[in-house]
């Protein structure tokens, strides 16, 4: 242990590895079309020139691969050929027969006239999005589409080459305005939807608000509570017992009040916990406060998007609480928020209290990947494997200790019961997202903690040598 | 087994949080458990307490202050043992010519082989030098090693090379996992006597020790006001906390939102939750949280201080700076904001007459600061999508 830790050092770790910052492999992509085995893994960084023949060949082959997989062909079935109408009036896309596998948040259902029945109305970033993964075709709406679709005639197709197809371009120009439907927020939303998440405009979910629900969930103090808080009033306010605590103080029966200079000159003390609770002066924040406060945010702060992870069971008319609410600014308009916008967001965050009952709540199981792998087991695996062995075969106070360790660190590090809201910042088109979330390391009245050590300090770090 | 000692020896060393005498530790007693619904217990522990209270004098109450100098703006510890009580107790201050516990005297003597080298102790500063040379040698040998693979793709190689490489390939490896390891002493390397430092022997013993203790003024200033185990040149705790604030900004009297009772403030919270608190200079943030301290741990945390004064003090370009830095030390980003009282409200505390005891005065000022928490974190949304 006494060796020194170099702090310093710089590791390709789990936790920070991004497959973002590799460059892609062609090669692997061609393989993997042609073979359909899924993502492509990415290739390792060329340095510099070597002159070696071995580096040239390879490269050229991997610029081959590129040519060959941008020239292959990419096209629909007739059949499944998503078509859209762009409706200037209200900024929005019309598709009338929705098909495909897009559907699951993407779109409002609505129905025009008899004309369109099942058909989707989506905004802005999601047409942008369908139209440009090619996944859909848009034409310029016109009146004689309004006029069709107002009309009352059966049996009537619409022939659709009649309207302008709208190409990327003009598409782009009719759908961001910069304020509510912005290119910063269609950049995070394609991006997020890319790699599989399921993302809708950011709405409330559920009637209540978290100030409504806080308020529920208090219930009133114990009597026992308000006793003592009675007789501890009076007990510091009274004079008479002012003077007859420094009365005593001076003949030296009672230990001077704390922060007194002769304080720690006249009090026996048998442990540095205590110590350390004597000590207990500055104010903090406890998680939850600022819902009784209501903070307003900044011009340039609102959320933006509700996300979840991938789920079979995802419904779009009822969704389940979100995985993470993203809020999108542009740095080149905004600053990093002052405490005000941050704590405004997490009041607005559509948000469940621990123990609150919901029919909107599905229980996250972690679904672990049970494939059997022909891999021997990773170093990380092992280890972990070998800890938890060591664990259970520790005293039971010592796993029990272990295990409020844990949770209090985590209750450090990822905010004790508190809420988050991801911030995704954007630089001209380059993303980087950030979790805010409050912190709490004084762990006031923690339930979980109290459940493992009832009524503990618990955010004194220290722990007692015995 | 040895890292167990180890670890035991550091116990042993580190045992006290604070640089405060425990009743216990001194006396070896300790007050009986008190069991809230046992009545004899409850009796057994008044008449304990009043037996303890009578009987031994409060420890805390015949230690000696701490002579901390105030010289230069800058805050000296010189006696050797106040040092030691101070760094072994809670980390406070630095070493002036040590990285950071103080051991310019450990090393010098161990440098020129003087008498009192009978530990043969080997000093952090000397791991490190020994660590970062063997971190050189492998670097050289891989370069090495990939020359000659370079060389062998060309088709270039001669045989005497080809040997190297082979060789190579099975040293490199064995190179990058070593690490060496503290507990031997000096391997007989000659010592080598400077014409300077004939001026720090005499007759094979060192007579003088170069090296002081510096202490933050958070840190002079949480001894005196906290714990009241210091004396700082002969200023009064007003005095010395106005010293503290002139230090960040010239003004009369000193500005609420001032650096220093900003600093304090978060100092004093973490402290007071038992974190060991050091500078975060190193990291670009105010402070680092460790759990017990260097020796046992790496910081976990690092603070920056924010006024909570509706300002957008920073923008996203300096937090990613930040946060990337912190990131790569596999710490964890808080930031802390701090609210703070009107100045009117400062000034009435700071200069009301009313307070018999200085310490009273400022447990009032802090008390109307209070501390809000935000943890900042980075995602990587492709790693959580499953």
């Amino acid at each position: 242990m006494a060796e020194e830790r170099d702090e310093a050092v710089i590791t390709k770790d789990e936790a920070n590895f991004d497959v973002e910052d590799e460059v892609q492999d062609w090669k692997l992509l061609n393989k993997s079309l042609t073979s359909g085995t899924g993502i492509p893994k990415r290739g390792e960084k060329e340095f510099e020139p070597d002159g070696t023949n071995v580096q040239i060949d390879s490269l050229q082959e991997s610029r081959n691969a590129m040519y060959e997989a941008l020239s292959g062909v990419r096209g629909h079935h007739l059949k499944q050929k998503l078509v859209g109408v762009w409706d200037v009036e209200n900024g929005r896309c019309i598709v009338p027969h929705a098909k495909g596998n897009y559907f699951r948040d993407v779109g409002v259902p609505v129905n025009i006239g008899n004309k369109i029945r099942g058909g989707m109305s989506l905004n802005p970033l999601e047409t942008v999005y369908l139209v440009e993964r090619g996944s859909m075709v848009i034409y310029l709406g016109n009146e004689v589409y309004s006029d069709f679709l107002q009309s009352n005639e059966d049996g009537i197709e619409f022939d659709y080459d009649q309207l302008v197809a709208l190409d990327l371009e003009f598409l782009y120009s009719l759908a961001f305005n910069g304020k509510e439907y912005s290119i910063e927020k269609y950049q995070v939303y394609a991006y997020l939807k890319r790699l599989g998440y399921l993302v809708q405009q950011f709405k409330p979910i559920g009637d209540k608000d978290q100030r409504t629900k806080l308020a529920e969930r208090k219930t009133g103090t114990s009597l026992v509570n308000t006793i003592f808080g009675y007789v501890d009033h009076i007990l510091k306010k009274n004079r008479l017992f002012e003077v007859l605590k420094s009365k005593l103080h001076n003949w030296g029966i009672l230990a001077a009040p704390l922060f007194h200079g002769l304080h720690f000159a006249t009090k026996h003390y048998f442990n540095f916990t205590d110590v350390f609770k004597s000590l207990s002066l500055i104010q903090s924040y406890s998680t939850y406060d600022s819902i009784k406060e209501d903070p307003q945010p900044s011009e340039n702060y609102d959320l933006t998007f509700n996300v979840w992870r991938p789920t079979p069971t995802f419904s779009k008319k009822n969704p389940p609480l979100p995985d993470f609410q993203v809020s999108v600014v542009n740095t080149d308009v905004a600053r990093f928020p002052n405490l005000e916008t941050i704590q405004a967001l997490h009041n607005r965050l559509n948000f469940q209290f621990k123990g609150e009952e919901g029919k909107t709540v599905i229980p996250r199981v972690k679904v672990v990947n049970k494939k059997k792998s022909s891999m021997p087991p990773s170093k990380k695996e092992l280890r972990y494997q070998r800890q938890k062995e060591r664990q259970s075969k520790l005293d039971e106070a010592i796993q029990k200790r272990n295990q409020y360790n844990k949770v209090r660190d985590n209750k450090l590090k990822y905010g004790s019961d508190g809420r988050t809201v991801v911030i995704a910042t954007v630089n001209n088109g380059v993303l980087n997202f950030i979790n805010i979330t409050e912190g709490d390391f004084k762990l006031q009245k923690n339930m979980d903690l109290d459940d493992i050590y009832p009524g503990n300090d618990h955010g004194i770090i220290y722990i007692e040598s015995t | 087994m040895a890292k167990r000692n180890n670890k035991q020896q550091l116990n042993k060393i580190y045992a006290n949080a604070l640089p405060v005498t425990l009743s216990s530790e001194k006396y070896g007693i300790a007050l009986p458990n008190l069991f809230p619904h046992n009545p004899i217990s409850w009796l057994f522990y008044l008449v304990r307490l009043v037996q303890v209270n009578t009987l031994y004098s409060v420890p805390q109450s015949t230690v000696e202050l701490v002579n901390v100098k105030y010289e230069d703006s800058i805050f000296k510890v010189t006696d050797e043992e106040s040092i030691a009580k101070l760094w072994r107790s809670g980390f406070f201050g630095k070493g002036t010519l040590s990285r950071s516990e103080p051991t310019w005297k450990e090393r010098t003597i161990n440098r020129l082989n003087l008498e009192e080298n009978e530990a043969n102790v080997v000093s952090m500063e000397e791991v490190t030098s020994k660590r970062r040379d063997e971190r050189k040698k492998f670097k050289t040998e891989r370069s090495k090693l990939q020359d000659l693979e370079l060389k062998e793709r060309k088709g270039d190689i001669s045989a005497d090379e080809a040997i190297q490489l082979e060789n190579l390939r099975n040293v490199v490896p064995n190179l990058r996992s070593a690490n060496f390891k503290p507990g031997f002493g000096n391997d007989n390397k000659d010592t080598v006597i400077r014409l300077e430092d004939l001026e720090l022997i005499e007759s094979n013993i060192l007579i003088k020790n170069l090296e002081f203790l510096q202490l933050q003024a958070i840190e002079v200033f949480f001894l005196k006001f906290a714990l009241n185990v210091v004396q700082v040149s002969n200023l009064t705790m007003k005095q010395l906390f106005y010293e503290c604030c002139l230090l960040v900004e010239n003004s009369p009297s000193p500005n609420v939102t001032n650096k220093f009772i900003l600093d304090y403030v978060v100092y004093h919270h973490y402290r007071s939750l038992g974190w060991c608190v050091r500078s975060g200079v190193k990291f670009g943030c105010d402070q680092l949280l460790y759990k017990r301290g260097p020796p046992f741990t790496h910081a976990e945390y690092c603070i920056l201080i924010i006024p909570n004064d509706g300002k957008e003090k920073y923008d996203w370009f300096e937090m990613a700076a930040k946060a990337r830095v912190i990131g790569t030390v596999k710490k964890s980003f808080v930031l802390v904001y701090v609210d703070f009282p009107t100045q009117a409200k400062f000034d009435l505390l700071w200069n009301s007459e009313e307070y018999e005891d200085e310490g009273q005065r400022f447990h009032d000022i802090l008390h109307s600061y209070k501390v809000t928490e935000v943890l900042y974190r980075r995602w990587a949304p492709s790693k959580t999508r499953d």
